[in-house]
């Protein structure tokens, strides 16, 4: 992978996790969570030919600590599993319909949310938020996908 | 049963990674070894952020406004705005003088207009993730320095109230952990009744928590709190909140929910006073 695609790839990752700040300080109310920000990086992993292996997703995530103020680590260690468990399935994904994988990728949002909360958020940690947000992720995953399709056929050389 | 098909994928960079960040993980959260780390990245970020706007966004959007002859307009209306916020936030400082400052002289000193003997110091948050405050339990903003860094402890106020205290400094930026921050704690009283109240980490919410068997007072819904001053940081007599809920906790105890009437969503402009003359 070049530089300048793996700039691209931050960059993406970095704005959805901006607008996904901005939204979920409207949402959170309602027991609801978006976390486009690792939608956007497991679509990269998914449909990167290169992949995205441990040390760009490790970096990655380590970027993301720093930016957000999460603990330091946090989303390094997650960002890395995750990429490490789309990779294990990437033929068994060739198999799966895109219902399948859409429910794979809510699973995924919805543990990576569960950890993110009972790191930052343990004393109001809420089963609830973890439950709905399942649903809205899955739905979350179908635009990612379609929108960073076509901008990836824009954009990603 | 369903078996993973066999992949190139190299695990050893995995387990390395995944070994390095947990390590990172625990150091964080058990020593907080990397907090300055993130504070010098946020003190960049911040004033980068600042540098960029100044120079690249501020002269656009100052374009846009001459060519609609509304620049003077809309300065002296942010010029308006901020005095406002500040006239409101001065406003209660007076209201509450009596219970501020040890030494009443040094609010007459600036009543007076004596800008050195300033017993306060205005201050601009320069960040505040809402959207951490919303979710999650650290509850923290930065304000931008004036000359010289603020020093810890230092109550900050708006013009609804306490907000939260200085809890850490460097040279650019200045931390501030929120009342309802979940590491947080003030001391507050209601008549004889007495207690610390820690954030509860939702905004707003702080808790209160006693043994029936030692305090005999009964709580209603809507009783008002006060600061009680015990600790020495925060000034005594200032109303914190009411009461918005009693729940039996596990342990036999009673758990008193005060909603705070200190908003920190409200405005820009804050107050740093230092009560206790720790400056």
């Amino acid at each position: 992978m070049t530089l300048n695609n793996f700039i691209r790839i931050f960059i993406t990752i970095i704005f959805a996790n901006y607008i996904n700040s901005k939204i979920n300080f409207f949402i959170t109310d309602y027991y609801i969570n978006f976390t486009l920000g690792f939608l956007v990086f497991s679509y990269w992993v998914y449909t990167l030919k290169e992949h995205l292996y441990a040390l760009p997703s490790f970096c990655i995530g380590l970027s993301i600590d720093l930016i957000s103020g999460s603990p330091f680590g946090l989303n390094a260690l997650l960002f890395s599993i995750s990429s490490y468990i789309i990779h294990s399935y990437r033929y068994s994904f060739k198999i799966f319909s895109f219902l399948q994988v859409t429910i794979f990728f809510a699973f995924l949002a919805m543990f990576y949310l569960g950890f993110i909360h009972i790191f930052m958020n343990t004393a109001n940690f809420s089963y609830l938020l973890i439950f709905l947000s399942f649903f809205l992720n899955g739905i979350a995953w179908v635009f990612i996908y379609i929108l960073m399709n076509r901008f990836k056929k824009i954009f990603y050389k | 049963m369903a078996r993973i098909a066999p992949g190139n994928t190299p695990k050893f960079g995995y387990f390395v990674l995944i070994i390095l960040a947990s390590l990172f993980l625990y150091l964080d959260i058990q020593y907080k070894t990397f907090t300055s780390t993130k504070n010098f990245f946020n003190a960049g970020l911040i004033a980068t952020n600042l540098v960029i706007k100044n120079i690249v966004f501020t002269p656009i959007s100052n374009l846009y406004k001459l060519t609609n002859n509304k620049l003077a307009l809309i300065n002296s209306n942010e010029l308006l705005v901020n005095e406002l916020e500040l006239s409101k936030s001065e406003n209660f400082l007076i209201l509450n003088k009596d219970k501020l400052f040890n030494d009443n002289s040094e609010l007459y000193a600036f009543i007076n207009d004596i800008p050195n003997d300033y017993p306060y110091e205005i201050a601009i948050i320069s960040s505040f993730d809402t959207n951490l405050y919303k979710c999650c339990d650290n509850h923290r903003l930065h304000l931008f320095n004036n000359s010289s860094p603020f020093k810890k402890g230092g109550t900050v106020i708006n013009s609804t109230g306490i907000i939260g205290q200085i809890s850490d400094s460097n040279n650019k930026v200045s931390e501030v952990i929120l009342i309802s921050d979940i590491n947080h704690s003030i001391p507050i009283k209601s008549n004889t009744f007495f207690c610390n109240a820690n954030g509860s980490g939702k905004p707003q919410v702080l808790e209160c928590k006693y043994d029936p068997s030692l305090w005999k007072e009964s709580f209603e819904i809507g009783r008002i709190f006060y600061s009680s001053g015990l600790g020495g940081i925060f000034p005594e007599g200032i109303m914190v909140g009411s009461i918005i809920s009693i729940e039996n906790a596990a342990d036999g105890d009673i758990l008193l929910n005060i909603e705070s009437i200190a908003n920190p969503l409200t405005q820009r402009n804050v107050i740093v006073l230092y009560p206790n003359d720790i400056k």
